[in-house]
């Protein structure tokens, strides 16, 4: 069924793209917005991501890798705008509102705090490797064809980027004050 | 607190857990609206047009890997350009100084059979040559070295004897003068090559003129033109080796 979109879409028509772009562009704002922590720029990424695969269609060698071939896209446009947000330096944040937490969600919440902020510390690959493994599910064959890399490549950059992970939150666990700590 | 605090399977829960938390945001359909907007104004580009369809790996955009690639493209094509251009001027023959940005040097001219330099306001009246023939048409080098002129004969008796000279070179300063062509008939003002080497000018022969080329250190002279037809106020073009009429 897609790959007789894809293949419409590659003749020129247009209604076969609109029906693709919409079954794919809710993963793509996610895995964006996951990337760039940054909901305009997630926004901006996603959709010149999907006007680049309208313009480039016909570059696509395998329609059955029409998918794989979109997300390479949007990881492409992600790169580009973590330029620009680099280039704007510092830039409003709206932070989260959150609920007094419960005592026993103190630690959860510092952890989801502290994973923050190590994520931010990662560069645009290490981000993307994380989310297409972690939340796309994707295999590191798979992330890697998503990728361009080799799939070498993607598992020593995703065990690299845990490695820093999990550094950033031990080593923000050690400052943190006695009674506050978690078991696993 | 230790390594130990998370074992790789609650590791990978917590990722698990804390992307799904963070991937909740606002609706795409905004998104998907403006997309398709835009998308429906433009057409695909032709297959033809697209590198990816030809080189296999090809991606739109690289991917950045490492140290931005553009700008040290950039820094090593600069390089390049100055090597180059630094190549093709330390190629290039070197034009003699003042030749180009030169400020306003003496006059030459003529006055009393002799040739003469002042200032530009007149003043510092120099006599360069006190020859008992009469000189005139002094030209200087492009280097301001050497001054070109026509030396008169000395039997004025002959008939339009005004019409005949000598073609000559000397020091600036009227010294260490050259004969280069004696005695010819109806000589023009000399042009000078760029490196002083040559002067162009033309004279009579056999009733023609005919334009000729001299080395200046009076080793050589040729005949450039012939034919019955006058060729006549020759110039050396900058590069000193054309001399058109």
């Amino acid at each position: 069924m897609q790959r007789d979109l894809v293949e419409r879409a590659m003749s020129g028509d247009h209604d076969a793209f609109s029906e693709l772009a919409r079954v794919s562009v809710g993963r793509l704002l996610v895995i964006a917005r996951l990337i760039l922590h940054d909901e305009p720029a997630a926004e901006d990424a996603t959709q010149e991501a999907l006007v680049a695969a309208w313009r480039h269609i016909r570059g696509l060698r395998d329609p059955d890798r029409f998918e794989a071939w979109l997300h390479r896209l949007l990881i492409n446009e992600c790169h580009r705008e973590a330029r620009k947000i680099r280039s704007r330096g510092t830039r409003e944040v709206h932070l989260p509102t959150f609920d007094a937490p419960e005592p026993d969600e103190t630690g959860r919440l510092f952890d989801r705090d502290q994973l923050d902020r190590g994520f931010r510390r990662l560069d645009v690959n290490h981000r993307a490797v994380i989310v297409l493994y972690y939340y796309a599910g994707l295999r590191p064959e798979e992330a890697a064809d998503v990728l361009g890399w080799p799939a070498g490549t993607v598992r020593s950059r995703l065990h690299r980027a845990m490695q820093q992970m999990r550094a950033a939150l031990e080593a923000d666990a050690r400052t943190k004050p006695v009674g506050e700590g978690r078991t696993a | 607190m230790t390594r130990e605090r998370f074992t790789d399977a609650t590791f990978d829960q917590l990722m698990s857990t804390w992307l799904d938390e963070r991937a909740h945001g606002p609706a795409a359909d905004p998104v998907l609206d403006l997309a398709l907007s835009r998308t429906r104004r433009a057409r695909p580009l032709p297959g033809w047009l697209l590198p990816e369809r030809w080189l296999r790996g090809h991606r739109v955009q690289p991917l950045e890997t490492g140290p931005r690639l553009a700008p040290i493209l950039l820094v090593l094509g600069l390089l390049l350009a100055l090597v180059v251009a630094i190549a093709l001027v330390g190629s290039q023959r070197r034009l003699p100084p003042p030749f180009g940005l030169a400020a306003p040097g003496v006059v030459a001219f003529v006055a009393d059979g002799d040739l003469w330099t002042a200032n530009p306001d007149g003043s510092n009246r120099v006599r360069l040559t006190t020859d008992p023939r009469i000189d005139g048409f002094p030209v200087f080098s492009r280097d301001g070295t050497r001054i070109a002129f026509k030396r008169l004969p000395v039997d004025s008796s002959r008939p339009d004897w005004e019409d005949w000279g000598d073609v000559a070179v000397a020091d600036a300063d009227g010294s260490h003068p050259i004969i280069l062509d004696p005695d010819v008939h109806s000589p023009s003002p000399m042009s000078w090559s760029g490196d002083g080497r040559f002067i162009v000018y033309s004279r009579s022969v056999d009733g023609v003129d005919q334009v000729f080329i001299a080395a200046t250190d009076g080793s050589a002279r040729r005949q450039v033109t012939a034919g019955r037809q006058d060729n006549w106020a020759p110039t050396l073009s900058p590069e000193g080796e054309r001399s058109p009429t």
